[in-house]
């Protein structure tokens, strides 16, 4: 009699053994999968908060922080560019295009950024995922405003609704712009990034409600109404940071080298995914804490996984001296208690990773929206050896009663009486 | 006692059990091919383990046991266990069938770690299962019984002739057996002794057959009562 | 080479509307660490290392002596032949350029008194799609560099690797 077909009639015979030690793989299997995606999907979705952006250039300060203020909205600027500068940079002939950034406004709490229109074509996320209306469109008029989706959602606004600017970035007793109230022109679609938690207008709009503020104050007789800063030169002064793309990305080291060598200002042209690399190793910490979670999730997995398999095996003991009475050497009966850890650690993995693609693929608009973690699909690249690892502790797992079985005497197999 | 064609023969066995005090010596003990031999003794004659010797189960602390002319004390372990496969069949007082298979399969275990046993039961797998079906039917056992699925669900007396066709598939040249008739009863046990016996005669397949029953010696060729004497270790 | 024709042109774009052309940016010089960036877009690959004068040749100062001279020529030699940069062969790379400018090993004192050598390359990939990794062995080429920082951009984006003692290899993500 073949081996396997012993093994499988074995099985059925212990179905809801069989189907709780799969189930127990499978959970250890899905447990130490799923936290290793999300580790690097962490990962990954943070380092590429930015893409497709070649250089992202601000005052002179360090990568970490210009990164931190023009990106994360964390902090403030200590310098603008100004916008002769600015233009300088979009003139020269290696630049493709130019996004500019404009903070220090906010909205309850939530952090408005002066851009143009050229924000919603060029800031890309992910692996060049662009940024995508839920509803609305683009700011077209100078009072249009474009909410994230956590704005939206925790707001409760949708597209029509009018909303009115602060100045500055928080408090109750905050100056507002209310004399310039804005209009929600679109609400764009979860992205995992800070551009959930920020509003978009133009720079012009930023230019219109401080035309008649100055030093941080609205100068009194000099109030210009909504429609009156229409008509006035809405040029911005200064900028807080650019994103800039190329034409080609041979030429990113020396236009951010030129850019550092600015003689008129001192400014700072970083490359965007070294900065985050830097940044992520300063929050690295919270990556070390889920490495430590997924050795402790192996740990318990596999423990749990040979506990089963163990006490699985266990009950074969009896048929196994059955076998060996009736001339099954020790290394069939070794080789038949291997073959089952085996299947069923094979068959757990299968149910676990086909349960977290199911997860993945279930829970990942709920994780966007409400972690703004982006889950993918696609395996983490240290699966195939988390897997293997299994798989060799599952074989291994029938090794043991392997080893006992080769141990124990066959005396033992003819006076069964278990 | 014929010894031109022996089967077994046991030299000077002596058994110490490893807790000291208790010892087993045996007295020399010889069988013919194809001869029956009642082994008769009290409960803790030591019948258990004379078998477990003769099976090459355990190892003797002193003597030898040869069958077909080898010697169990020049055999490793591994090759105990394919000349144990090639040439002998066991029948347990618990039977020890797998509840799982269907008594066909039980019967097919008897051969499927022996390519000498499969071959002498058919060959291909067709064959063997007719010759399990045979035995099975000879042994008092009907279709209408071994077709059924599982074995688990078989009577005492149904699974004693399971467990009886296991040992003898292939004619292996010695069958032992360990009180297999304890759970029968007086007229059953002697049809199916009858039977038994009758399919050795076939295959040539020599019996020694353990009991503490003496009704049952008449069947045999030869009785032996085991006189085995405790020595001090 | 267009590209890098444009950023002349930048570059002097740039300058020229600086009041003083003088001024000149001192750019990281760290003993021990060398750094190269790496630009990848389609078929073409720019590699631009920057090693101190002190860890090519051990000394930041005009050549004094024939010795020196030697070291000097002996480490041009060894950028302008980039052994220590390897690129899988199965993305058929060949080096269409290099140039190799020693800074402050001339008469005049740079700015900051230090030397460095600075090596620009230009690669044409037909498979660029198997350019997966790249081997960087400045540490070996000059034993003195104990740390080679990479910097890296690619269409997958940019990133920063740091190779210390014995590592080599630097992956590309596509």
């Amino acid at each position: 009699m073949r081996l396997l077909s012993l093994t499988l009639k074995s099985m059925r015979q212990r179905k809801a053994g069989v189907a709780l030690t799969v189930f127990t793989v499978a959970l250890s299997v899905f447990l130490l999968l799923g936290v290793e995606r999300v580790r690097t999907d962490a990962r990954l979705g943070f380092a590429s908060t930015v893409s497709g952006t070649d250089l992202l250039v601000g005052a002179r300060s360090g990568p970490v922080t210009l990164l931190l203020y023009s990106i994360f909205h964390v902090g403030e600027a200590t310098n603008n560019i100004t916008w002769k500068s600015y233009q300088d940079i979009r003139a020269m002939p290696e630049v493709a295009w130019t996004v500019p950034l404009s903070l220090g406004d906010s909205h309850r709490g939530f952090r408005v950024t002066g851009t143009n229109s050229d924000f919603f074509v060029h800031y890309h996320y992910g692996r060049g995922n662009a940024l995508a209306f839920a509803s609305g469109q683009p700011f077209s008029d100078l009072y249009d405003a474009v909410i994230g989706s956590e704005v939206a959602s925790q707001l409760r606004y949708k597209v029509g609704d009018r909303i009115v600017l602060s100045h500055g970035l928080g408090g109750a007793n905050l100056a507002t712009h209310a004399d310039k109230p804005f209009r929600v022109s679109g609400v764009l679609a979860p992205t995992g990034t800070p551009v959930d938690a920020s509003i978009a207008v133009s720079l012009e709009a930023i230019e219109a409600i401080h035309v008649d503020w100055h030093s941080g104050i609205r100068l009194p007789g000099m109030e210009a109404s909504a429609e009156q800063a229409r008509h006035m030169d809405l040029t911005p002064k200064a900028i807080t940071a650019t994103l800039v793309g190329l034409h080609s990305r041979l030429s990113a080291f020396a236009v951010q080298s030129a850019i550092n060598d600015y003689p008129e200002e001192p400014l700072l042209a970083v490359l965007p995914g070294v900065a985050l690399g830097e940044l992520w190793h300063l929050v690295g910490t919270a990556e070390s804490a889920l490495r430590v979670v997924s050795a402790m999730v192996l740990l318990v997995g596999m423990s749990g996984m040979l506990t089963a398999l163990l006490g699985m095996l266990g009950e074969r003991r009896r048929e196994m001296a059955v076998l060996r009475a009736v001339g099954a050497s020790t290394r069939t009966v070794f080789a038949l208690l291997v073959m089952e850890s085996t299947l069923l650690t094979v068959a757990g993995m299968i149910a676990g990773v086909v349960l977290l693609d199911a997860t993945t693929a279930v829970a990942h608009n709920y994780l966007l929206a409400t972690a703004g973690l982006v889950i993918d699909q696609n395996p983490a690249p240290g699966e195939w050896l988390l897997l293997v690892v299994v798989l060799a502790l599952g074989s291994l797992a029938g090794c043991i009663p392997g080893w006992i079985a080769y141990r124990r005497s066959l005396a033992d197999g003819l006076q069964v009486r278990l | 006692m014929s010894t031109a064609q022996p089967l077994l023969r046991t030299r000077a066995l002596r058994h110490f059990w490893p807790d000291g005090g208790h010892a087993l010596a045996l007295e020399d003990l010889a069988a013919a091919r194809g001869e029956s031999l009642f082994l008769h003794g009290p409960s803790g004659s030591g019948k258990s383990t004379l078998l477990g010797l003769l099976a090459g189960v355990l190892a003797p602390s002193s003597g030898d046991v040869l069958i077909l002319d080898t010697s169990f004390s020049s055999m490793s372990a591994a090759a105990r266990d394919r000349f144990r496969a090639n040439h002998l069949g066991y029948i347990f007082q618990q039977f020890n069938l797998l509840p799982f298979l269907t008594p066909i399969e039980n019967v097919l275990l008897g051969c499927a770690w022996s390519a000498e046993r499969r071959k002498r039961a058919g060959g291909t797998h067709v064959r063997m299962a007719a010759e399990a079906q045979r035995l099975l039917s000879s042994l008092g056992l009907g279709a209408h019984v071994w077709s059924r699925t599982k074995t688990g669900e078989l009577s005492v007396g149904q699974q004693q002739r399971v467990a009886a066709a296991r040992a003898l598939i292939g004619g292996p040249a010695l069958l032992l057996a360990d009180e297999p008739t304890s759970a029968l009863d007086a007229s059953s046990r002697d049809a199916f002794l009858k039977l038994l016996l009758e399919e050795c005669a076939i295959y040539g397949t020599g019996v020694v057959f353990v009991s503490h029953d003496l009704a049952l010696a008449r069947h045999f060729d030869r009785t032996v009562a085991l006189a085995s004497a405790p020595v001090e270790s | 080479m267009k590209a890098s024709m444009s950023v002349l042109s930048s570059l002097l774009l740039l300058t020229s509307m600086a009041a003083t052309a003088e001024e000149r940016h001192l750019g990281p010089h760290v003993h021990g660490q060398a750094s190269v960036n790496v630009s990848i877009d389609a078929r073409e690959m720019d590699v631009a290392a920057s090693l101190p004068g002190h860890d090519a040749v051990g000394f930041e100062h005009p050549p004094g002596s024939p010795a020196e001279q030697a070291a000097v020529d002996k480490a041009i030699a060894t950028l302008n032949q980039p052994t220590w940069f390897v690129v899988p062969a199965a993305a058929h790379c060949t080096l269409a350029s290099a140039k190799v400018s020693p800074h402050g090993f001339g008469g005049a004192a740079e700015p900051g008194g230090h030397a460095d050598f600075d090596a620009t390359y230009h690669y044409t990939c037909n498979t660029p799609g198997q350019l997966d990794h790249l081997d960087v062995r400045l540490a070996s080429a000059f034993p003195s560099v104990q740390k080679v920082v990479v910097n890296l951009i690619t269409a997958a984006g940019s990133n920063q690797q740091a190779l210390d003692g014995t590592t080599t290899r630097v992956d590309i993500q596509q």
